[in-house]
């Protein structure tokens, strides 16, 4: 569910930026630019990173270049270079709200917890109607385990902005998590698919609600796509490998649990699909021939 | 509603229309006039009779479809007038899913007199009409994740559908005719949503709520609330309805007090998503639950489909807060509990809960990887380890040993018989399949 809940943090990383300063196209630039989008959006942030860095020789004060290297570095768990990145970004426009959001993030991946609360605190008094400063208040709340408080920032962030993505799955994932005696993770999760139809993390979360629920068709369709679009995601195909379980597709759940079994470094999820392995093992159930 | 005023038209010479009309002599014979009498005779006679037929069983006529939809098509071409360019661009129409169709569910479309076969997945908008028969069952879901079960002889209509593009607030509505519904009402993302329910002399408001409305063909409704919060008003009355309260509101828009019902019960037996293996293809499921004050007997239903729509157990005679199910054979259940009051009503059903029987002929295996007897002053000794299935009971010896969750087992046994030659080992797993080992105890 963590992971889930870093989408939020993705989301305004991914982010295209809006308002930021487009100066006169510059041909090599531009090019490098875009080839450190790409990179960034396959995941190769070191190429992202070091695309990124020859744009920046060139000489262009952009702060849209330093935020984007800051995300590069953020994702390669370089936190003291990101966040020299953001405060550059910061120092070319202050105002860069994007920039700001994600220095709160990496300072407080980098221990600096104080600091980036005070930051944060700062930025919600100065724009109080940006949402995703209550989208992180949010996700930083969360991961201090203080879900009433990430509760109540997400809500907030959606009441700002009620086509937040991250804030409507966010939410969503956490009263799956801590049900709430008034409210249903349901209109949360579907409007986060709404809005962002292809995202591999909130179709899981949705059928995985599915799933608790027992509507296993529902939670089939769901969690299936989020397996075809990111069969890496160890969570999502054990998501997967328990719902197969569940429709009588014991063969494919036993192949799904021997693979968790191959990529699983956690210990709790190891011991997971042992258990599944051995339950359909020990009721005769044997793996589909290739 | 404003009107937009039409303008008078002008000629060349400033003459206005009227001008150019007269009078002018039409013969028309005696035979064409009975012809053209007796055609409106019988036209009369079919609207007339059709009104009176569609009176006697409760449902619309097709004249007063027509009426309808004529009325709907007006209105929206005066919204479009009326409206002003912003307020145009604002509303955004979404859609209904038909979720379930079990039976004789037919579909007319807004646009469209025919009725249709109502099939699983059919988007449905706004003026669709969805109609069940006898024994028919279906389920509306709306894309905000509220839920409409529309039971056997019921007629409803989609009202409203709509979303505000910079707000993000959406209204729904939904007209009930004759007809008996269940509905799961969430509480909505963005404030000011709304989700309405229009019967035939009230409408219903709802925030947040699970609740059942039932309209019968004398026009009278009983508004059930099981949980959340109702706003019922008939116009000159308005009531709120709120947690677990019944009321009837009469054809003359009357409001009774409302009344208690009883409180779902909860299930503790079996757990959600428990899986119950089976070594003979069949498994009796214990079913246990809080008894509830005041419940006079318990509605007990288990299922292989999640609507409820064929229970393969439906008991409404259970006095205690327990049951053993029949022999279930292999698949998925839903288990759900209701208790019943003294005047017969049945309270809210607790959550359902998905269980499934699987079945396991296959015997635990039995791994020993250390089987040491050793001699001591106490006499001989065993040191036994090894692995079985996960879950299943092991016992040496006729002695029980403590298997953990991987399924590994350890033990040291003391005090063997003088002159014991063998020690069996047997494993039994969760569905009660058996396998004995027997090791030589020879130091």
């Amino acid at each position: 569910m963590n992971a889930r809940l870093l989408l939020g943090v993705l989301a305004v990383l991914a982010a295209p930026l809006p308002g930021c300063r487009r100066e006169a196209p510059v041909a090599p630039l531009e090019k490098l630019e875009t080839a450190g989008d790409g990179f960034y959006a396959a995941g190769e942030y070191e190429q992202a990173e070091a695309s990124y860095r020859k744009a920046l020789e060139i000489g262009a004060q952009r702060p849209r270049l330093q935020n984007n290297l800051g995300d590069s570095l953020l994702r390669q768990g370089k936190t003291g270079a990101a966040q020299a990145a953001y405060r550059k970004a910061l120092e070319q426009d202050p105002e860069y709200l994007f920039a700001m959001n994600n220095l709160v993030l990496a300072l407080y991946r980098g221990g600096e917890r104080d600091a980036a609360r005070q930051l944060l605190a700062k930025a919600q008094m100065n724009w109080p109607q940006v949402s995703f400063f209550y989208s992180t208040a949010g996700y930083l709340h969360y991961l201090e385990g203080d879900h009433p408080a990430a509760l109540k920032a997400f809500q907030e962030a959606i009441r700002l902005n009620p086509s937040s993505p991250a804030a409507l799955n966010n939410t969503g994932a956490l009263l799956l998590e801590n049900p709430a005696s008034d409210l249903d993770p349901l209109p949360y999760l579907m409007r986060a698919i709404e809005k962002d139809p292809d995202n591999v993390l909130f179709r899981d979360t949705l059928g995985w609600y599915y799933f608790k629920k027992g509507m296993f068709a529902e939670a089939t369709i769901e969690i299936g796509k989020a397996f075809l679009y990111d069969p890496k995601n160890l969570e999502v195909r054990v998501h997967f490998a328990t719902v197969l379980e569940w429709i009588g597709k014991e063969r494919e759940a036993l192949e799904q649990w021997t693979k968790v079994l191959e990529l699983a470094d956690d210990e709790r999820v190891k011991r997971l699909a042992h258990e599944h392995y051995w339950d359909l093992q020990g009721r005769g159930v044997t793996a589909a021939a290739n | 509603m404003r009107y937009r005023q039409p303008e008078p038209r002008r000629t060349d010479d400033g003459s206005k229309d009227e001008k150019r009309f007269g009078w002018r002599l039409i013969r028309v014979s005696h035979f064409a006039v009975k012809v053209w009498g007796a055609i409106l005779l019988l036209l009369i006679l079919a609207v007339v009779g059709s009104i009176l037929y569609a009176r006697s069983q409760g449902t619309e006529s097709i004249i007063a479809r027509v009426i309808g939809l004529a009325r709907r098509s007006i209105d929206q071409r005066i919204a479009l007038i009326t409206a002003s360019p912003d307020e145009k661009e604002l509303v955004e129409q979404r859609f209904a899913t038909l979720t379930f169709v079990s039976g004789r569910v037919e579909i007319q479309r807004a646009t469209d007199l025919a009725w249709k076969s109502g099939q699983d997945g059919m988007r449905l908008a706004s003026g669709d009409r969805v109609r069940t028969f006898a024994s028919a069952r279906a389920e509306v879901g709306f894309d905000d994740g509220n839920v409409l079960r529309i039971k056997p002889d019921s007629l409803i209509v989609i009202g409203d559908l709509t979303e505000n593009v910079r707000t993000k607030v959406r209204k729904s509505s939904v007209r009930l005719l004759v007809s008996s519904i269940e509905a799961d009402i969430k509480k909505s993302v963005v404030r000011g949503s709304q989700f309405r329910l229009e019967m035939p002399t009230a409408t219903a408001d709802i925030d947040k709520a699970r609740m059942s409305v039932e309209i019968r063909p004398d026009k009278q409704s009983q508004v059930s609330v099981y949980s959340g919060q109702v706003a019922l008003d008939t116009g000159s009355q308005q009531v709120q309805v709120t947690d677990r309260k019944t009321v009837m509101i009469s054809a003359l828009k009357e409001i009774t007090s409302p009344e208690n019902l009883l409180p779902a019960p909860r299930l503790s037996a079996p757990k959600p998503l428990e899986t119950f293996p089976s070594a003979t293809g069949g498994v009796v499921i214990p079913c246990t639950w809080d008894p509830v004050p005041g419940a006079r007997a318990y509605r007990l239903e288990i299922s292989a489909d999640r609507f409820f729509d064929k229970p393969v157990v439906s008991r409404d005679d259970l006095r205690t807060g327990s049951f053993m199910t029949p022999s279930l054979g292999q698949g998925v259940y839903h288990v759900r509990v209701a208790a019943i009051d003294a005047q017969g009503r049945t309270g809210d059903f607790a959550e359902p809960v998905p269980v499934r029987v699987v079945v396991d002929r296959q015997p635990p295996f039995i791994e020993i990887q250390k089987f040491v007897v050793l001699q001591t002053g106490r006499g001989r000794e065993v040191l036994v380890n090894g692995r079985t299935e996960p879950g299943a009971t092991v016992s040496v010896g006729g002695r029980p040993v403590v298997v953990d969750e991987t399924g590994y087992f350890s033990a040291v046994l003391k005090g063997l018989a003088v002159g014991q030659a063998e020690m069996e080992i047997l494993a039994r797993d969760r569905a009660g399949n058996l396998k004995t080992l027997l090791q030589k105890v020879q130091s």
